[in-house]
C-alpha cells in the first residue's frame, strides 16, 4: 500500500516549518530528501558500533564490517548486478566517473581514439573525460540530442566506428526527465568494441535499474539522490574491468602485501576502496536501499506519473511557460522558463512563498545551450510530494509572473 | 552626498513597506528605473564573479568620490545593483572602504529578503570596496 501521508511523515525534514509555514521541496534532482531510517541507521553506526572495517578484531570491528559488506549485497541486488565485488563504494557519482576516467581509459585508449559523449550530459559526466582525454589526446565526439534531451540514435549510429572505444552517457537526464535507449547503445557499443559508461545519478530514485540486461560496462550513481546520505556513491564495474582497472588512490585496506621498498594491490573490491570508507555513509545508503524496497518501484513509478501529468497539464495550460521539452517527461523533472522573465528572479520569489526549485544553469552548461537557453528553473519531483503541492506551486507561479 | 544619509534614506523607503511583496516590488521599481548600462560596458571585464545572474559593475572615481553604474539580465538583481548604486555613487572613497556589509541587516535586506545570500550581493560590494582600496593605495 502507498499511503502517501504516512510516507510524507517517513521524512522528518517535511513537516518543517519557515515563518511557521510549511514548505514544498521541489528539487529532489539536486538531492533527495531522507527517511527517519537513513537517519537512524546513520545515527545507530556512531552511537553502538562505530569502529573502522576489515581491521579490528573485536566486537565492534566484527559487526561494522559485516553491516558494510551486507551493505554491498543490497547494493549488488539493487543493481541486479552478478558479484559483490563488481560494487565499489565512491564518495559520489563524481567520482566513480573520475575513476574510470583516470583508472581505466588509461590502460587502453591510445593517441586519436574516440569516446562519444552526449551533448545533453552535466559536468560530472563531461569534464573528467575532457581532462582525460586531453592527457591521452584521444578525442571527444559529441553525439546529438534530440529535442526531448535523449541520445539522437541516428548520429550515434553513424558517429559510432572502429576508433571509437567509449561512450559516456547518462541514463535519465537531470534537465528534461527523458531516458536515454541504454540497452541498445551498449548493444551497439560492443559490437563495435567500445565500452560504456551509464550515468545513473538521476535514475536509481525513480526506476529499478539492471545492470545485467542494460549490459552496460560500468553504471554509477550518488547516495544522496536515492534518499540516502551525502558523501557516498556506487561505481559498478564488469569484474574483468575492474580488474584491468589501476586505482587512484593508494593505501589503507586496499593493498595485498607491503615492504618498505615494495607493496602488492589486494583484490576487488577493496583494491579500489583506498582508505577509510565513509562507513557510516555506506550502511546510511544501504537503509535507503532498504526504504526504496519497502515502498517498490511499481508504487513509486504509478505516484510519479500521477504527478509527472498533473504537472505537465498544469504547466502546458499556462501561455508563458516555455517548457524545455515537447513530450512529457518519463521522470517527474519540468525545466522551464517563464517568457521574458530571468530564471533567477523566479526562483527568488519562490522561495520566499517556501518553494524549493533549482534556477540557473543546472551544473549542464553546454546542455542548457544546447536547448537554446541561458538557464532554466526546475521543478524536480519526487513519490512524497503531493498532487496539492503542484495546485500551490502553479498558483505561485501566477503570482510571480504578477510581481514581475 | 553621504553613504550614511544614503543608507537612511534607503532604510526608511524599505520600511514603508509591511510585505515581502510589497519589498520586491519597490526593489523592481528600483531595477527598471536604473539607467540601462550601455553595451559597451557589458564585458567580461566588468562582469561580477560569484552571482547566478549576470551582474556588470562599472566603477569610476572623480574628485575623490565614486561613481558607480550597473546592470543586471535579472531584473530583482538590476534592482539590488540599483540600491547599491543609491548607496555609493557620490560617497568619498574614504568613506567607502570603511563600511562593512552590516548596512545590509540595517536596511533589512538579509532579514526581509531572503534571497540576499545567494545573490552576489556580497560579491558585488566586494568588488566596489575592492575598486576604492585599490584606487587609494595607488
Amino acid at each position: 500500500m502507498f499511503e502517501l501521508k504516512k510516507i510524507r511523515s517517513d521524512f522528518p525534514i517535511l513537516s518543517k516549518k519557515r515563518n511557521e509555514k510549511s514548505f514544498i521541496y521541489f528539487d529532489n534532482a539536486a538531492t533527495t530528501q531522507k527517511p527517519q531510517e537513513v537517519i537512524n541507521e546513520v545515527c545507530d553506526f556512531y552511537t553502538h558500533y562505530n569502529s573502522n572495517i576489515e581491521r579490528g578484531m573485536y566486537f565492534l570491528a566484527d559487526e561494522s564490517t559485516k553491516k558494510f559488506n551486507d551493505t554491498r549485497s543490497i547494493v549488488r541486488s539493487f543493481l541486479n548486478a552478478k558479484l559483490n565485488e563488481e560494487i565499489i563504494f565512491t564518495s559520489g557519482c563524481t567520482q566513480s566517473i573520475n575513476m574510470v576516467c583516470f583508472g581505466f581509459l588509461n590502460t587502453f585508449i591510445k593517441p586519436g581514439d574516440q569516446i562519444l559523449i552526449g551533448k545533453m550530459e552535466h559536468h560530472a559526466n563531461l569534464v573528467p573525460w575532457q581532462i582525460a582525454s586531453n592527457r591521452l589526446k584521444a578525442k571527444i565526439i559529441p553525439l546529438e540530442s534530440s529535442e526531448n534531451g535523449v541520445i539522437d540514435m541516428s548520429d550515434f549510429k553513424k558517429k559510432i566506428n572502429s576508433k571509437v572505444k567509449f561512450i559516456a552517457i547518462q541514463h535519465i537526464s537531470n534537465i528534461t526527465g527523458h531516458e536515454n535507449n541504454i540497452q541498445e547503445i551498449c548493444s551497439i557499443a560492443h559490437q563495435h568494441n567500445a565500452f560504456v559508461l551509464v550515468d545513473g545519478a538521476q535514475a536509481v530514485s525513480h526506476k529499478s535499474v539492471n545492470v545485467h540486461s542494460l549490459n552496460c560496462d560500468f553504471y554509477c550513481f550518488s547516495g544522496h539522490k536515492c534518499f540516502g546520505p551525502t558523501g557516498v556513491g556506487v561505481l559498478y564495474g564488469k569484474k574483468d574491468l575492474l580488474l584491468r582497472m589501476t586505482p587512484l588512490l593508494f593505501g589503507g585496506n586496499m593493498i595485498g602485501r607491503v615492504s618498505f621498498s615494495n607493496s602488492s594491490l589486494g583484490d576487488l573490491p577493496q583494491k579500489l576502496e583506498a582508505g577509510t570508507p565513509n562507513i557510516a555513509g555506506v550502511i546510511g545508503l544501504g537503509a535507503a536501499i532498504n526504504y526504496i524496497s519497502s515502498l517498490g518501484f511499481n508504487n513509486i513509478k504509478l505516484a510519479e506519473k500521477l504527478l509527472a501529468e498533473k504537472m505537465w497539464s498544469a504547466l502546458k495550460a499556462m501561455n508563458n511557460i516555455a517548457l524545455s521539452i515537447k513530450a512529457p517527461p518519463q521522470s517527474p523533472v519540468f525545466s522551464f522558463n517563464v517568457k521574458g522573465i530571468h530564471s533567477y528572479d523566479v526562483g527568488t520569489l519562490l522561495d520566499e512563498m517556501n518553494i524549493c526549485v533549482r534556477t540557473g544553469s543546472l551544473c549542464a552548461q553546454p546542455a542548457i545551450k544546447e536547448l537554446n537557453s541561458t538557464g532554466f528553473v526546475r521543478a524536480s519531483l519526487c513519490f512524497y510530494n503531493t498532487e496539492e503541492e503542484i495546485e500551490l506551486f502553479v498558483s505561485a507561479l501566477k503570482k510571480v509572473i504578477k510581481l514581475l | 552626498m553621504s553613504f550614511e544619509i544614503n543608507k537612511s534614506v534607503i532604510v526608511s523607503d524599505f520600511n514603508l513597506f509591511d510585505s515581502w511583496e510589497e519589498r520586491y516590488e519597490h526593489l523592481i521599481d528600483l531595477g527598471k528605473s536604473l539607467e540601462p548600462l550601455d553595451l559597451d560596458f557589458k564585458n567580461n571585464s566588468n562582469l561580477v564573479e560569484g552571482c547566478q545572474a549576470n551582474v556588470w559593475l562599472v566603477c569610476e572615481i572623480k574628485n575623490e568620490k565614486l561613481n558607480v553604474m550597473g546592470d543586471s539580465d535579472a531584473i530583482i538583481t538590476r534592482g539590488l545593483v540599483a540600491l547599491l548604486v543609491r548607496l555609493f555613487n557620490n560617497c568619498s572613497v574614504k568613506e567607502i572602504i570603511h563600511t562593512n556589509n552590516s548596512f545590509l541587516d540595517e536596511i533589512g535586506l538579509n532579514k526581509h529578503l531572503s534571497m540576499t545570500r545567494s545573490n552576489g550581493i556580497n560579491a558585488m560590494i566586494k568588488k566596489i570596496h575592492e575598486y576604492c582600496l585599490n584606487y587609494i593605495k595607488k
